[in-house]
């Protein structure tokens, strides 16, 4: 039994002199995928960009695999094997598919690398090869989606944060990210944190639920109880 | 001696051109670095009236002070439609095509010889011709800028002014006549400025461009910066301060140009020191009770909510606005197409939907900070979709934003009281005209939203600055300034998102109480706790289009739209 | 008709002027969002140290330029490194770094003026008049051309095909996102700061072989280059280049109509013109 790959300790953050989320202790366990629900302006946002560099914890700290990596700027975080897929499409929008991908390797210098990986993303996003050369502000919310989450694995991450993949997308493709996210786990031994506001399609895929209020966490545990319509009613 | 008087008169007349220069990019915010090319028109307005037409004073001082309100207003509908970076690069470019025609206007001007011999002013018998006797007209000359500046940002309009430099489009939100504002404000300052450039050529009685360059104008900037942004006292320390260091160097045995751009060297250090060190400057932005005008006269006189929230007849259930068939194009992608709404007296609708279903664009298109591709809007009846967001207000519709929009940099009161209506301040010269007028409808605005802030239970963080209330607090504020603006139709973005359980069934009542008492009121809600507890009616949208409209319960009992709500 | 090919050939010249100083300024600001005013008196610094190597001590041209270009890059990376870092790290809105790039403008102006003494300054070097039918044109003239040709050359290969280079394209289209594929932004800053500033070193030492330097001509190089930035659209190198030669084209043939002293007047109103009309640039509709 090896300890949490990603974890925090009563992290706080916020903007300006407001905390957006408070006292938040979060543990990724390796192989696992963490949901984590909130309505919005439940900080889900601020407590991923506080885990991953974006923005400065105010307080707490932030462990991955085991040695304390707080406040640290996000290159030196992506380099050891984070990678965040930020809410409403992380991707270039000027420019092509293949840049974006050859961008999102970007802290690794092996070509020859970059160039298998790419294949493998290919292989499982097949219409990003198929418009390799187009400008991928041009895509459709889903295809900018599968693009910002190939992108993210072109370092080939350990834990991958996915915010809101959801947002904007008609309801047959949110089934299709959720379903790569799945498939990722398996392809690429990665730990995954879904953030989430969509309940339906996130749930299958979690191992384990959090689930944020004003800052807070007001449920964490077994997605099971989720699953009743009341329940839910009750947490929203 | 006269050495002395010499600085003086230099000191009286940066403290006016800093004091109005503040007035523009410490108060309203706008960084139009082309004062020294108003100062240059104040001076060469003097100086052409005085010596091609030989008027004497006071016709040459209001001559340039007029021209310089004229040109500025002229140029300022144009160059104050953008923002940022490019006004400032704008108005840079103002000031060196002002030069230009300066410098390049021959017959006129003088070109680049400049005019001299601009005689003295002459009070009967008395010829202003020492540095002493000019000393003592420049001072009060300053000292009757800095009390117009002061009257200006003590008032209704330099609340106004703040409250769009904190957040423009809220200020739009409240009923602020935003380019008005901008133009008067710039007119104004330029009017100060001419002040300066006319005392500048009666004192020198020679003006040429070179006094003028943009060198000058960031030297204004430093004094205002060093002194403090949105602090009259601080401009004119800061003035201080710049002229009388550099004197300084007049002892150390230098030449006289080098000493010269050591001078400048220093204002440059200074700038960026200020800014990299102390961005507040020496005298920091007065905040809280400080930067109140009027003082709450104690009496606590509690008035009834009827009269606070007094609607004019109608029945309930009235439709007071209507949205028909409204659609939105951004470039090819559709927003919303085919949204239809109506907003009826006494009842709270909710707007519900999922992320992206174009709630929000919705909204923008009711209150006019869209313009609708298609369709229609009504308000009793009369199609507003050509107005502007200030306009609604006055007509009365008003809304708050899902990310509040606070005028932080103000105080809780003073974020109602700028929403009230009457503050728009059109007539600014009543400002100096019915002192006592203002003052006293000052009052009344004082306790009316005093009146308000008790309504919603923030009376007692009156006086606080915005930005240090809490997340409830602010939710709160977000209510009583749209509440504010006195408007029949409420329109709230979100206003209980990230509140917990105990806060929530704090703010219920007060939007219910709206209702109650007449108000038309509209929210966005993503919480179906709030949408049970509240509403009325609810439209639910998705893509853009109105999908159902009914009752909470039968929206929420409807598998497809949980379908859709939870996808 | 001789008038015109003359004006013509006179604006390309400018234009590839007016270009380099574009792309110099334009690749500081599509990439930090710092409006860097005092890329004008860098310029300026530039401008002098030539001088000094080439046209007082005498050295040859290249060793003046690369002095110009060495003490620029490093006035260059001062500017970021020493005044815009610590405001950016601060979070203060977009015009602060303008409003204290503007203090640095003056201060770095005033030291040229100071070490270097004010006055023209000219260098002699060797020219060639050659004739284009009816038109003439000065070696310099051509080195000016072509070494913009050249300056874009290079600049194309290393945006596109170095790791570097396509650091500055992120940075350039989404800086945040930038960070979040793990670019180390403040280090990609530095680099177009360097960057950047050797151009303007470059546009530098070519005008003052060809007008002579003053220590007034950094304000004028700023503005030129950036209307070019303006006219172009903001973020796009291309529509640097096209802005610039835009403009020199422009103020050249205006002469056609419009008497000598109305000259510079020309690229102030083209400026305030286009941010009234087109905000977003020529060549916006190009990008998103």
């Amino acid at each position: 039994m090896t300890g949490p790959i990603l974890e925090t300790r009563g992290l706080s953050a916020g903007y300006g002199k407001k905390k957006a989320v408070q006292g938040i202790d979060l543990r990724l366990a390796h192989g696992e995928t963490l949901l984590v629900l909130g309505h919005n302006g439940a900080g889900k946002t601020t407590l991923m960009r506080a885990i991953f560099g974006l923005l400065k914890p105010m307080s707490g700290e932030v462990f991955y695999d085991g040695h304390a990596i707080t406040g640290r700027i996000p290159a030196r975080n992506v380099a050891e094997g984070i990678a965040f897929v930020p809410q409403g499409h992380g991707i270039f929008p000027s420019l092509t598919v293949r840049d974006n991908l050859e961008l999102g390797g970007f802290v690794d210098a092996d070509t020859a690398k970059k160039k298998k990986r790419i294949e493998e993303i290919y292989g499982m996003f097949p219409i990003l090869r198929d418009r390799a050369g187009q400008i991928a502000g041009t895509f459709s919310g889903g295809q900018k989606q599968m693009l910002a989450i190939g992108m993210a694995l072109m370092h080939g991450p350990r834990v991958l944060i996915l915010d809101e993949p959801s947002i904007g997308l008609a309801p047959n493709l949110v089934g299709r990210v959720m379903e790569s996210i799945a498939e990722i786990k398996a392809r690429f031994d990665a730990s995954v944190i879904v953030v989430e506001q969509n309940i339906k399609y996130s749930l299958p895929i979690a191992d384990r639920v959090m689930v944020l209020k004003t800052g807070g966490v007001i449920y964490e545990g077994d997605p099971a109880p989720l699953n009743d319509h009341a329940r839910l009613v009750e947490l929203f | 001696m006269d050495f002395l008087y010499h600085i003086g008169v230099l000191f009286c007349l940066y403290a006016i051109l800093a004091t109005s220069f503040n007035l523009l990019i410490g108060f309203a915010g706008l960084f139009a670095l082309s004062h020294a090319a108003l100062y240059a028109i104040g001076a060469y307005t003097t100086a052409i009236l005085t010596t091609k037409l030989g008027l004497a004073f006071p016709l040459p001082l209001l001559g340039s002070v007029l021209f310089a309100m004229l040109l500025s207003t002229i140029i300022a509908l144009p160059a104050l439609r953008v923002n940022g970076h490019y006004l400032v690069i704008v108005s840079l470019a103002l000031q060196i095509i002002v030069l230009q025609v300066i410098l390049n206007w021959k017959s006129l001007t003088g070109g680049t010889d400049g005019i001299g011999g601009i005689p003295p002013y002459h009070f009967g018998n008395l010829v202003i011709d020492t540095p002493f006797r000019f000393m003592m007209v420049a001072f009060i000359a300053l000292v009757l800028c800095y009390c117009i500046a002061r009257v200006l940002i003590r008032s209704p309009f330099g609340r106004a002014l703040r409250a769009m430099r904190d957040n423009e489009s809220a200020a739009q939100a409240v009923g602020l006549d935003i380019l008005f504002m901008k133009v008067a404000v710039f007119a104004i300052s330029a009017g100060l400025a001419a002040v300066a450039g006319s005392l500048f050529a009666q004192y020198f009685s020679y003006v040429s461009a070179e006094s003028f360059s943009i060198n000058e104008t960031i030297y204004i900037l430093a004094m205002v910066i060093l002194g403090g942004v949105g602090n009259l006292r601080g401009s004119v320390l800061g003035a201080a301060i710049l002229i009388i260091l550099p004197e300084l160097l007049k002892f150390l045995p230098l030449p006289v140009d080098i000493a010269d751009k050591i001078r400048l060297v220093l204002y440059g250090c200074v700038l960026m020191a200020v800014l990299v060190f102390a961005p507040q400057g020496l005298l920091p932005e007065p905040r809280g009770r400080k930067a109140m005008w009027v003082s709450p006269d104690g009496g606590d006189d509690r008035t009834d909510d009827e009269a606070l929230l007094s609607s004019e007849g109608g029945k309930r259930d009235e439709i007071v606005l209507e949205g028909r068939n409204l659609g939105k194009r951004f470039g090819g992608v559709v927003a919303v197409s085919d949204f239809s709404i109506s907003l009826k007296k006494g009842r709270i609708t909710g707007l519900l939907g999922p992320n992206g279903a174009g709630k929000t664009t919705a909204f923008n298109l009711l209150t006019g900070f869209l313009k609708p591709t298609s369709g229609q809007i009504l308000l009793h009846g009369k199609d507003i979709a050509r107005k502007k967001p200030h306009e609604l207000v006055d007509a009365g519709v008003a809304r708050s934003f899902q990310d509040l929009r606070l005028f932080t940099n103000m105080t809780v009161l003073e974020n109602v009281m700028v929403a009230l209506p009457g503050q728009k301040v059109r007539s600014i010269w009543r400002l100096f005209l019915t002192p006592m007028a203002v003052r006293r409808r000052e009052q009344e605005a004082m306790r009316k939203a005093m009146h308000i802030l008790r309504f919603v239970e923030l009376h007692d963080r009156a006086y606080e600055t915005a930005a240090d209330l809490s997340y409830a607090e602010e939710k709160l504020l977000v209510v009583a300034r749209l509440l504010a603006t006195g408007a029949e139709v409420l329109l709230f973005d979100e206003p209980m998102s990230g509140l917990d359980q105990t806060t929530l069934h704090d703010i219920f009542p007060v939007i219910r109480k709206l209702a109650e008492h007449g108000k038309a009121v509209c929210i966005i809600e993503h919480n179906l706790d709030v949408i049970k507890e509240l509403c009325d009616e609810v439209f639910f949208l998705d893509e853009g289009r109105t999908m159902a409209v009914g009752k909470p319960d039968e929206l929420m009992n409807n598998p497809e739209l949980a379908e859709r709500y939870f996808k | 008709m001789d008038l015109v090919i003359q004006l013509l050939l006179n604006g390309i010249v400018n234009g590839s002027h007016y270009a380099l100083l574009g792309l110099g300024f334009g690749l500081i600001f599509a990439t930090t969002r710092i409006v860097h005013f005092a890329f004008g008196s860098i310029f300026t610094f530039g401008a002098y140290v030539a001088w000094f190597v080439s046209g007082y001590m005498g050295a040859p041209i290249f060793l003046g330029l690369a002095a110009g270009v060495v003490v620029a890059m490093g006035l260059g990376v001062a500017s970021y490194v020493g005044l815009y870092q610590p405001l950016e790290r601060r979070g203060v809105s977009p015009l602060i770094p303008l409003i204290a790039s503007l203090g640095l403008t003056i201060v770095l102006e005033n030291l040229v003026g100071i070490i270097f003494g004010t006055g023209a300054r000219t260098i002699d070097a060797e020219t060639s008049i050659h004739f284009l039918g009816p038109a003439f044109f000065t070696s310099i003239h051509v080195w000016q051309v072509v070494s913009f040709l050249l300056v874009c050359v290079l600049l194309y290969l290393f945006v596109n095909y170095t790791r570097y280079g396509k650091a500055i394209m992120a940075m350039t289209d989404d800086p945040e996102m930038a960070r979040v594929i793990g670019i180390d932004t403040a280090r990609v800053s530095i680099l177009v700061f360097a960057l950047g500033s050797a151009l303007s070193a470059i546009a530098a030492l070519l005008v003052t072989l060809k007008d002579g330097a003053s220590t007034h001509m950094g304000f004028t190089a700023v503005f030129m280059g950036f209307v070019a930035v303006i006219v172009g659209g903001v973020g796009s190198l291309r529509g640097a280049i096209a802005g610039g030669f835009l403009l020199g084209l422009v103020e050249s043939l205006g002469l056609w109509k419009i008497s000598t002293e109305w000259q510079s007047s020309i690229a102030f109103i083209v400026l305030f013109l286009m941010i009234l009309l087109r905000p977003h640039g020529l060549f916006s509709l190009a990008r998103r």
